[in-house]
């Protein structure tokens, strides 16, 4: 009897998908087409023999749908291909497809207070309180729109859509200014404008 | 001989008895590159997804001195995949193998990951971020 369920176990084992050369893999279950935005019913398990495999096919797992689900196709992928990593754009959860092309998506830390009122959409101005080159107050962005608002760790954030460069200025004065202040504006507010510096190293 | 069989047997399922390590799909040519992020980045990051690194350094000048810049030195990065480990964040990032070595330079320096629309394909010269330009 022993003996039996042995050799039923080694038969059962051999006989799995492994040994047979064939694996299950995620592939699409309709034309998608590029640019698409991912959901689980666009997507199924497919066998795939090991010599067909491609490189970089996800294996079928409830994980990897769920990790595909809310991705953006970057091309065109036919019924029953095989869906690998390199095929889909960051967009679940990484705001990616919020932000506009030419731009950045920015987390800038803020206070609890500013995330509280800010919601994704406003528009906000960006004041610093800086000492280099001397002691002033200036308003570094006018009308930055906000894609989101998110609390990690303890931490409040805004994501911010900014021009590369006001990227760079805003790392700037993360790093070198005191204090970084957001003001949230009126969203029909469209004007912007040079805004005096103000010093503030008694020279008012 | 059963004992035999069995250890077979045990040889054949530990492999997947045991938590898979991931794989990554790196072409020839590509080196994958964990940089450690703050948790807001590494969470709100999504494999397939692209980015830019910026890095503020102290520029030494010619005439003596230094200044602080904030320069984008690497644009349209591709995020394979996020990781978490020992508390920690980070990106997978694909590289060439130059661009690993610009970006572990730029390690002992400060570093900002920005993200970008994973379809924007434009890269090109961005100029430096210096304090004076802003007056």
């Amino acid at each position: 009897m022993k003996d039996k369920i042995v050799l039923f176990l080694i038969s059962a084992l051999f006989a799995a998908p492994g040994f047979c050369g064939a694996k299950a893999v995620v592939a699409a279950a309709v034309n998608i087409k590029a640019g698409e935005r991912l959901s689980a019913n666009m997507l199924k398990s497919r066998n795939v023999d090991e010599g067909d495999l491609q490189k970089g096919a996800a294996e079928y797992s409830e994980a990897n749908i769920n990790k595909f689900a809310g991705l953006y196709a970057l091309v065109d992928i036919p019924q029953n291909s095989q869906i690998t990593v390199s095929v889909l754009g960051g967009g679940r959860g990484s705001a990616a497809a919020g932000i506009t092309s030419g731009w950045r998506g920015y987390f800038l830390e803020t206070d609890a207070a500013t995330a509280e009122i800010v919601k994704p959409n406003d528009n906000i101005d960006i004041l610093v309180f800086t000492r280099v080159p001397k002691p002033m107050v200036l308003t570094l962005m006018q009308k930055v729109r906000v894609l989101d608002v998110k609390r990690q760790d303890g931490k409040n954030y805004l994501f911010l859509s900014v021009a590369p460069k006001d990227a760079q200025y805003l790392y700037f004065m993360e790093k070198k200014a005191e204090k970084i202040k957001i003001l949230l504006r009126s969203p029909d507010d469209m004007k912007t404008g040079p805004v005096k510096v103000l010093p503030a190293d008694g020279e008012l | 001989m059963k004992k035999i069989i069995l250890t077979l047997i045990l040889c054949f399922m530990l492999p997947s008895l045991l938590p898979a390590k991931k794989t990554f799909d790196i072409p020839a040519g590509w080196r994958a590159y964990t940089l450690e992020t703050d948790a807001v980045t590494a969470q709100n990051a999504a494999p397939g997804g692209r980015v830019d690194i910026l890095m503020g350094f102290d520029a030494v000048l010619k005439t003596g001195g230094s200044n602080y810049v904030v320069a984008t030195i690497l644009q349209r990065v591709l995020v394979i995949d996020t990781v978490r480990a020992e508390g920690k964040n980070g990106l997978v990032l694909m590289l060439a193998p130059d661009d690993a070595q610009y970006l572990l330079l730029a390690e002992n320096e400060n570093i900002k990951v920005v993200f970008r629309r994973p379809d924007d394909a434009a890269a090109g010269p961005i100029q430096v971020s210096v304090l004076s330009n802003l007056f």
